[in-house]
């Protein structure tokens, strides 16, 4: 008993002891394994300018914007912006936008298997109409399309692409869980069936379903957005139906007054598209794990050394 | 914390991980079109319950509830069932709790099938009994978010995979209770049958369910209750109903429809929970 007293004093002291200070930096990660390269990038440059940081915890942007508008998160590097305005207006001033992690880095749209697309000459979302069969796996005669689960950004533009363009008189999109949803699709797409999904690059989706070879964006016809200059599309032109996004750090406004350096470090720094394009392919690859991104990260640190460290001055 | 004592701080690492990712998910895909079949029955129920149920009109729904609710449980809870229930309809979640509830009585129904037969072997059988019981407790300790995406791979998205997700969670208590149920009965119940010259098969039957009885439907009363809990998990696959209200709210923040919705649940499982409790103890 007597010992058993000890250790558990002991363990208690030790634990105590070992307790992080009040003085971190509490810092969040997007929940999508693609943006967790930045983060990591991120953080250890904040380390590297003498901040204690958190291990970053992966959540939705809703949740982030929330907890960073009330002071409980102090930053992420993931912001999506145009996706995420609207997150930044919500939070009224509270948080704001600082730098550009990857300018226009963001694609997003709507895709179909190429093998569909070319034998139904599908080249735009209202094409799918005629062939609504085709991607129905339900029987309720509407295409099944993997869309956002309820709580992303795009899931406000999809329904407003569904509203103007009156998609959902023949699309339906899934409500369920991102990655689930996808699991689906590529199992449908492995087994010969026509897919019809939205997604984003970078991205772990178009590195298990090829684009280009496999999958093609198509156009959707929304009054908002122009046509832009794609690869791997049905047309060299298309109307993707969402602006190119840009990256950049969100963080909390008190935050960023009560230490300036950090805002003057995010304003400086940058990861180019093609780092974190040939980073998200490792992962494709399978180096996923935490300790594979975080040895990523260290590496492109150690190649962009004088880049990494004028962010630092 | 520099000390480097654990065997990865030597760069020492288990590749399963990757193993499991490049083996078993690829036959994962191509297995599809098997558990596609294996699922038809289910879907088969699902669909004609969820039809049923959401074509019966609202007050013979109510009436349908009312009755077991007072044959089991008196005037006082059927009252508490009324109002239970035309709250349900007056925030707008009638159709989505008969979906739930489809769901549900599918799930259970299919752990009866399953679990019944099953448990009867494990109380015929001791190596049965020892081979089952890791499996049972792996099958109600194992986060469900591990086999949701290979669930979704072979069944693919919607409410079967979603009662197929729910079965593999709610099926080890009635295994449990159809054999402890069987084991309990006195050995000379047992002896007196064979004494009249009743054959192993009719023992069982007219004499050892009979007696099991009331532990077996203890189990599917909580099969039951585990099969409610279940529902918002469900509908990350896509399965419909309640659960897909308190999903979409999560996701939302939608503080009022996750209340709502979180309500409706709870409705269920007490009405759900007190109609079997008494049927167990009648």
């Amino acid at each position: 008993m007597k010992y058993l007293k000890n250790l558990v004093l002991v363990l208690l002291t030790l634990a105590i002891s070992s307790a992080s200070n009040a003085a971190e930096i509490k810092m969040a990660k997007a929940n999508w394994d693609t943006g967790y390269f930045q983060a990591e990038v991120y953080k250890q440059a904040l380390e590297k300018m003498g901040y204690t940081v958190a291990e970053p915890k992966a959540m939705k942007p809703s949740v982030f914007y929330l907890a960073a508008a009330a002071g409980d998160l102090d930053l992420w590097v993931n912001g999506w912006f145009g996706t995420h305005d609207g997150y930044i207006s919500e939070a009224k001033g509270k948080v704001k936008a600082v730098g550009n992690v990857m300018a226009k880095g963001g694609l997003q749209g709507y895709l179909v298997d190429k093998k569909t697309a070319d034998k139904h000459g599908i080249k735009s979302v209202m094409d799918i109409k005629k062939h609504a069969k085709q991607f129905d796996s339900n029987g309720d005669g509407k295409a099944d399309m993997v869309a956002c689960p309820p709580g992303w950004g795009c899931e406000k533009q999809i329904s407003k692409h569904f509203a103007e363009l009156g998609l959902g008189e023949f699309i339906n999109p899934i409500q369920a869980d991102y990655s689930a949803s996808m699991a689906d699709a590529i199992a449908k797409f492995k087994n010969g069936k026509s897919v019809l999904f939205y997604t984003w690059t970078p991205n772990w989706t178009v590195g298990a379903l090829e684009l280009g070879k496999d999958i093609v964006w198509i156009e959707v016809p929304y009054s908002q957005t122009k046509s832009v200059k794609v690869s791997n599309a049905t047309k060299s032109k298309i109307n993707m139906g969402f602006a190119a996004d840009d990256i950049r750090p969100a963080a909390n406004v008190d935050f960023l007054k009560a230490n300036p350096k950090v805002e003057k470090m995010l304003k400086k720094a940058s990861i180019p598209l093609a780092d974190i394009a040939a980073q998200n392919m490792k992962m494709n690859q399978g180096e996923k794990s935490e300790r594979a991104i975080k040895k990523h990260a260290s590496a492109w640190i150690k190649a962009n050394q004088s880049t990494f460290d004028s962010w630092l001055k | 914390m520099s000390l480097k004592l654990a065997p990865s701080d030597y760069e020492i690492y288990l590749p399963i991980a990757e193993w499991i990712e490049k083996n078993v998910k690829e036959w994962l895909f191509t297995q599809r079109p098997l558990f596609k079949k294996l699922s038809a029955p289910i879907e088969t129920v699902l669909n004609s319950l969820d039809s049923l149920f959401n074509l019966i009109p609202f007050p013979i729904a109510i009436l349908i509830f009312i009755f077991f609710a007072y044959r089991t449980n008196g005037l006082k809870f059927s009252c508490l069932t009324v109002i239970g229930l035309v709250f349900i309809d007056l925030v707008d979640l009638w159709s989505e709790s008969m979906t739930t509830l489809a769901m549900i009585f599918t799930a259970v129904i299919f752990c009866i099938i399953i679990g019944i037969p099953l448990g009867i072997l494990s109380s015929r059988s001791k190596t049965f009994e020892i081979i089952m019981r890791p499996i049972l407790d792996i099958m109600q300790t194992i986060p469900s978010f591990v086999y949701l995406i290979p669930v979704v791979m072979l069944f693919g998205i919607g409410l079967t995979p979603g009662v197929v997700a729910t079965i593999i969670f709610a099926l080890p208590p009635i295994i449990r209770l159809t054999n402890l149920g069987i084991r309990q009965v006195g050995k000379g119940f047992k002896e007196a049958g064979s004494s009249l010259g009743l054959t192993k098969l009719l023992i069982l039957i007219k004499i050892e369910m009979p007696l099991a009885l009331k532990t077996i439907m203890a189990g599917i009363n909580q099969t039951l209750m585990l099969a409610l809990s279940m529902v918002v998990i469900a509908a990350l696959i896509g399965a419909g109903g309640l659960g897909l209200t308190v999903y979409v709210a999560l996701g939302r923040l939608d503080i009022g429809s996750a209340v709502i919705g979180g309500t409706a649940i709870v409705i269920l499982a007490i009405i759900l929970d007190r109609i079997t409790q008494k049927i167990i103890k009648a």
